[in-house]
């Protein structure tokens, strides 16, 4: 613009609206340099706050995530371990089971066997991890398999002594027993006493699990099961056996009946066996899941940080140069103030 | 011509030099006063002896002060929406991280920031269903994100409640100037008549009229008699020989949904967007855009929030009958149902966490895992029918709520289908967005006033120098009469002397 | 012997010329003074077949009442002074006219303006209308009185409104127009003009503009009183008056509308002001151009009551009266008089002159008329004396007169020669 005039009034306030300016800019420029983000992030964003905050909602949910997974991972593993000893303990009464077929006046060694492999299967089902029973499905408040060797009896000890009593007349205990005859035992284990071991005598007498397994969210939009549930064949089938061991090996059977004994209880361990490790690898298969969720998630919230540094952060250098800018600025501003001041008439004239 | 005719000459020297001295004077006492244009006396030759001081008139440049009234409006009116969105803005400021420089993790208070939060508390609810502690956590969690929209709904009362007192102080401050005018005016009107001097006068209605644009923006004619007619920039008359009176009736609660009253003049409705002559700047067109667009705007997506919050969590028959779906984590009171999407005005100020799942009321945490939060004990809205610790559906369903894509009300300056979080999110980034270009607006204009002002002020301010420059002219000039009146008067004793 | 006559009517005509000198020199400063001149004029003895024999001189003085004095300024609105020729017309306190330059006028108790001398200025009233004087007779001349103006107050019977109306505006349905005066009112630009009645009160008037269709427009003028208080509508009593306007599309002016023959194109519009005349408005200038609403000029004419506030005193001798509504009405014409011999009017007491036998007939008539001057206020005429040749001539007297008091002596001693001839 072209002045032709210029009035007292703007030479002592022109250089005000430039220093004001400056100042304001240097104490923002203070709070950037000490925190490193920009003073006000909203007024600097603008309509950007809305994809900013998405960004950091991501970035919180992931973290979150990671921490719940660590839960998923424990109760898992817990139940891998528990797996293992029940199915390497399942192995080993199945080596002892083989070896006892050749061998006659077992009934002591089998009743052993099968009391101290079904408090271990009890034992090793009823794992806890922290407050949950691990193979408890959804119902984790409640232990899953009641037990067995209780005072007063359990009700599926009872309930397998009158399916005895039932079909027999007499109970496991009594004398009678060696005149049971092969056929009869075999079709009493593969008919009454399996249906203790299904259904609803299995549900009411056995386990208090639920079918349904628990299930988490591992990853945003990615939920898998965290649990097994005792409700499984193979802890039907290994309780079968175990329980026909406990109950009738120490009876008085005749050889051939307790060697229809061994090889049915025999066959149904092989078949737990396998289940156990089907489960088992369910249970493996759900942990890869969560370490692999979790690594993609750490990777991600890496990404997402960056994403956010580069909405959020202020480059240090730039910081530091403008500082010193505005700082050379308001010093030379009042330089010149303090000069136009001088510059006036009255002090050229002669007094 | 005669040697006594000198003496009258000399005496019209002695009486101009004196006027265009108090001219001087009074420019140099003026020199620093806003708003003072520098006065000239005119001297004009007199053909019967000596000089006259014909008038003395003042440096005025209209245009430039149009230039000026007009960028104090705009000024005006952008820093009252600035200032009013700058404290809607504090309510969802993300504060900058002390622990890390990219802090990546969530801060501030606004609804956004909570909604994440209680997804988070969600989230570890989920992976422990069993834990209370992490139940209440959720519980607190919701608290806090009804505590935020609660707090967002006040703050927009308190800037609506705050523009409408300030509409009131605006309309007050513009009906006594238009008093203070009308004085002014007929001094300068009969001053023009009579040959008055009105330098002041014409001074004063200058600053008047800066003053009443920073109220609302203005344009002005003049007629012939010197008389000025001042219309608002929309044309309604403001003054016209007489003031009119601009009346306004304050409201002072302004809740959701109640709109303020119109500023009139004459009847005739200036502000609110419906008035077909509403004023475009000036700080009551800035306060009245606030108090009726922008801040229930704002009102508009809480409650959308709100609203989609209640849906999002309320509680469907599980029985598969017909009952209603009720509010569930999140309710209001007095609720018969869930509202829809045109239902929720205010909502957000009412918004609350449903006291049956809250423990600090009495409420039972686990009804969060189970369901029946809205009918504790009632089986239609269980869904835990198991009553399994370990149940983790229901939480399921109330995470990926937050998540879904629901509908909103249009007219909230939002999407119309959006999931909550992204609904969420995208109204701080409305919100800031408008900050951010009214700060910018504002300060802009401010720096278009500062420029105007300087153009008047070195069109018609005071320089000193030159000022100081004159009166060494006058000074001489003075000097000079006075010595040719000692000459006259030495040549009349020479001639009684020689009598 | 004609020797001490000769003399001694020398040393009377410079003693004379002393007196006028002395007469002028008091008077350096009185305003309105017309220096007095002495003409020495030889006189001559005749007798019948005789040869002419010196009689001495006599002086006769002559008032030089055509010469123009200075002019100064005064802060006085009512001090006159005339540029020209032409004298103001002046009674004194019994009644009797004169003239005078001498313009110190200023009002006395009763507000009649009376100069330092005591004369009072005369002049033709007009107020309320036309003067009823005369040219060239003083009869109709009152006493000029600044007192006592009443308030005055006019009512409004004219008005200008230039506007532009937005071309771009959307039409409002018929049953919604300002002239069906529903509530609410329906409109698309307002504004309002202030007018006055036949006592001076205001009274605003609403002007609405209604857009009933592409460049056709509907006004309506309502009494903003009769409104409904609080709000506009709907008035109490319908529109003081109802115009269609018609623009024309290619300029955006003002143009004839369809089946409207009075007035021809919607202007000037009569409204009936309450309480007044009725106002005729000029719409001419409105234009519809595609830019927002605005007003550029409304003017109308009427004011409300003022008290006086001052006087004016213009060129032509008009006295106006000004009143504190800014309105200024014309009061009195200030006249000139003349005469053709302007030197041979008699001079009487404070600086006044009286016709006389030889100084013509008196002619009266305005200022700045043909043969008059002009009158110039807060002015004042300075005495036409100057000092510097009043103290010359005074020594040419003196020398003058010691120059025939020798003469004299010498004769006086010649005669004593004679006297002494006998002893």
């Amino acid at each position: 613009m072209t002045i032709s005039s210029v009035s007292t009034q703007y030479l002592g306030t022109v250089m005000l609206p430039a220093v004001t300016q400056a100042q304001s800019q240097l104490t923002t420029l203070e709070v950037e340099s000490s925190t490193g983000q920009y003073a006000d992030l909203g007024l600097q964003l603008g309509s950007q706050s809305g994809y900013e905050l998405s960004l950091k909602n991501e970035y919180d949910q992931m973290q979150t995530l990671t921490t719940d997974n660590a839960i998923a991972t424990t109760n898992l593993s817990t139940a891998q371990a528990a797996l293992d000893s029940i199915r390497s303990g399942a192995q080993s009464a199945l080596t002892s089971l083989t070896a006892m077929t050749a061998v006659s006046d077992d009934a002591s060694t089998l009743q052993t066997l099968g009391s101290t492999s079904l408090q271990a299967l009890i034992g090793s089902t009823n794992t806890a991890s922290g407050q949950q029973y691990v193979f408890g499905g959804i119902n984790s408040s409640a232990a899953p398999l009641t037990s067995y060797f209780s005072t007063p009896p359990s009700s599926a000890q009872t309930a397998v002594d009158q399916a005895f009593q039932t079909t027999f007349g007499f109970p496991p205990s009594s004398p009678l027993a060696s005149s049971i005859t092969t056929t009869a035992l075999q079709s009493f284990l593969d008919g009454p006493f399996a249906a203790q071991f299904s259904g609803a005598n299995w549900s009411s007498n056995w386990s208090s699990a639920s079918s349904t397994n628990t299930t988490a969210e591992i990853a945003p939009g990615e939920t898998i099961t965290t649990s097994s549930n005792a409700n499984q064949p193979g802890f039907q089938q290994l309780a079968q056996a175990y329980t026909m061991l406990n109950e009738f090996g120490g009876s008085a059977l005749s050889q051939s009946a307790q060697q229809v004994l061994v090889t049915t209880a025999a066959s149904l361990v092989t078949q737990g066996v396998s289940s156990m490790t089907t489960t088992e690898a369910e249970v493996g298969a759900s942990l890869g899941q969560v370490t692999q969720a979790n690594a993609a998630m750490s990777s991600q919230m890496t990404i997402l940080q960056t994403q956010v540094g580069n909405l959020d952060d202020v480059d240090a250098n730039s910081v530091a140069t403008q500082l010193n800018t505005l700082t050379t600025q308001i010093e030379t501003a009042y330089q010149i103030t303090a000069k136009l001041q001088e510059l006036s008439l009255a002090q050229y004239l002669p007094t | 011509m005669t040697l006594s005719s000198a003496y009258n000459i000399i005496n019209s020297a002695f009486a101009v030099t004196g006027a265009q001295s108090a001219t001087i004077a009074r420019n140099i006492t003026n020199a620093s006063t806003p708003g003072y244009s520098r006065e000239i006396a005119n001297v004009v030759d007199n053909p019967y002896g000596g000089a006259d001081v014909a008038s003395i008139t003042r440096e005025a440049n209209s245009a430039l002060l149009d230039q000026v009234n007009s960028s104090t409006s705009e000024s005006a009116s952008q820093s009252a929406i600035a200032a009013g969105l700058a404290t809607l803005a504090q309510t969802v400021s993300d504060s900058a991280s002390s622990t890390s420089p990219s802090g990546a993790t969530q801060n501030g208070a606004s609804p956004s920031a909570m909604l994440a939060n209680l997804q988070s508390a969600l989230s570890t609810y989920e992976a422990d269903p069993s834990n209370e502690s992490v139940g209440e956590a959720v519980v607190s969690a919701a608290g806090d994100l009804t505590a935020s929209l609660n707090s967002g709904a006040a703050a927009v009362q308190q800037v609506r409640s705050q523009a409408d007192a300030n509409m009131a102080a605006s309309v007050a401050t513009i009906n006594s100037l238009l008093n203070q005018f009308t004085q002014v005016n007929a001094t300068v009107v009969n001053g023009l008549h009579s040959g008055a001097d009105i330098s002041s006068a014409q001074d004063s209605e200058d600053s008047i009229l800066t003053q009443l644009s920073q109220q609302v923006g203005i344009s002005t004619t003049t007629n012939a008699n010197g008389s000025v007619s001042i219309y608002t920039d929309s044309g309604v008359t403001l003054f016209q020989d007489i003031p009119q009176t601009l009346s306004f009736t304050p409201s002072p609660t302004l809740t959701a949904g109640v709109s303020g009253n119109p500023v009139t003049v004459d009847g005739i409705p200036i502000t609110g967007a419906s008035a077909p002559m509403a004023v475009q700047s000036g700080a009551l067109a800035g306060l009245a855009q606030l108090r009726d667009t922008i801040a229930p705007e704002y009102q508009a997506q809480l409650d959308q929030i709100s609203g989609g919050l209640v849906n999002a969590f309320a509680e469907t028959d599980q029985t598969g009958g017909t009952a209603p779906a009720l509010p569930g984590l999140f309710t209001f009171p007095g609720a018969t149902g869930v509202p829809s999407t045109t239902q929720v005005t205010g909502l957000s100020s009412q918004i609350e966490v449903n006291p049956n799942v809250d423990p600090s009321q009495g409420g039972d945490v686990d009804l969060l895992q189970n369901g029946g939060i809205s009918d504790p004990g009632s089986a239609t809205y269980t869904y835990n029918t198991t009553g399994a610790a370990g149940y983790t559906g229901r939480i399921q369903q109330m995470v990926s709520a937050i998540g879904a894509t629901q509908s909103f009300d249009p007219s909230a300056g939002l999407g119309a289908s959006d999931s909550l979080s992204d609904y969420a999110n995208n109204s701080v980034g409305w919100l800031q967005g408008q900050n951010q270009q009214a700060t910018d607006a504002a300060s802009y204009q401010s720096s278009v006033v500062t420029q105007a002002t300087s153009a008047l002020s070195n069109a018609t301010g005071v320089n000193l120098d030159t000022e100081m420059t004159n009166m060494l002219n006058i000074e001489n000039s003075y000097t000079t009469s006075a010595k040719l009146l000692t000459t006259v008067n030495d040549m009349f004793s020479a001639l009684m002397n020689a009598a | 012997m004609s020797i001490l006559d000769t003399s001694v009517s020398g040393m009377l005509a410079n003693s004379n010329w002393l007196s006028n000198i002395s007469q002028n020199v008091a008077n350096a400063n009185s305003t309105g003074y017309k220096t007095a001149d002495t003409q020495f004029s030889a006189l001559v003895d005749q007798s019948p077949d005789q040869p002419s024999a010196g009689a001495g001189v006599t002086a006769t003085t002559t008032s030089l009442n055509s010469l123009q004095g200075q002019i100064a300024s005064t802060s006085t609105t009512t001090n006159l002074a005339v540029q020209g020729a032409g004298f103001f017309v002046v009674e004194d306190a019994s009644g009797n006219t004169f003239l005078t330059r001498n313009g110190t006028f200023v009002p006395d108790q009763s507000g009649n303006l009376v100069n330092a001398a005591g004369y009072y200025l005369m002049a033709s009233d007009v107020q309320g209308g036309s003067s009823n004087t005369s040219v060239n007779s003083l009869s109709g001349l009152q006493k000029v009185n600044v007192e006592g103006a009443a308030d005055s107050a006019s009512p409004s019977t004219t008005a200008n409104l230039v506007a532009n109306l937005p071309s771009t505006a959307t039409a409002i349905p018929a049953a919604n127009l300002p002239s069906t005066n529903t509530n609410p009112m329906t409109y698309t630009d307002e504004t309002t003009m202030v007018a006055y009645d036949d006592l001076g009160g205001a009274h605003t008037l609403d002007v609405f503009f209604a857009n009933t269709g592409p460049n056709s427009w509907e006004m309506d003028v309502y009494d903003a009183s009769t409104a409904t208080p609080g709000g506009a509508t709907p008035f109490s009593s319908g529109p003081l008056a109802t115009q269609e306007l018609t623009f024309d599309p290619t300029t955006g002016a003002l143009s004839p509308s369809t089946g409207v023959t009075t007035p021809p194109n919607g202007s000037p519009i009569l409204i009936p002001v309450p309480g007044g005349q009725t106002l005729s408005l000029d719409l001419s200038q409105t234009t519809q151009l595609a830019t927002a609403f605005g007003v550029n000029s409304a003017t109308i004419n009427g004011n409300a009551p003022g008290s006086l506030n001052g006087l004016a005193i213009n060129a032509s001798g008009v006295l106006s009266f000004q009143y504190s509504n800014g309105s200024s009405q014309n009061a009195y014409v200030i006249p000139l008089a003349n005469v053709p011999s302007p030197d041979n009017l008699t001079s009487v007491l404070g600086g006044a002159y009286q016709v006389s036998n030889t100084s013509g007939p008196l002619q009266v008539g305005n200022a700045g008329a043909a043969g008059l001057g002009t009158l110039d206020s807060s002015s004042l005429e300075n005495s036409t004396v100057d000092l510097a040749t009043e103290l010359t001539s005074m020594v040419e007297a003196q020398s003058s007169y010691e120059a025939n008091s020798k003469v004299f002596q010498t004769g006086s001693d010649i005669l004593d020669i004679l006297n002494n001839l006998k002893a």
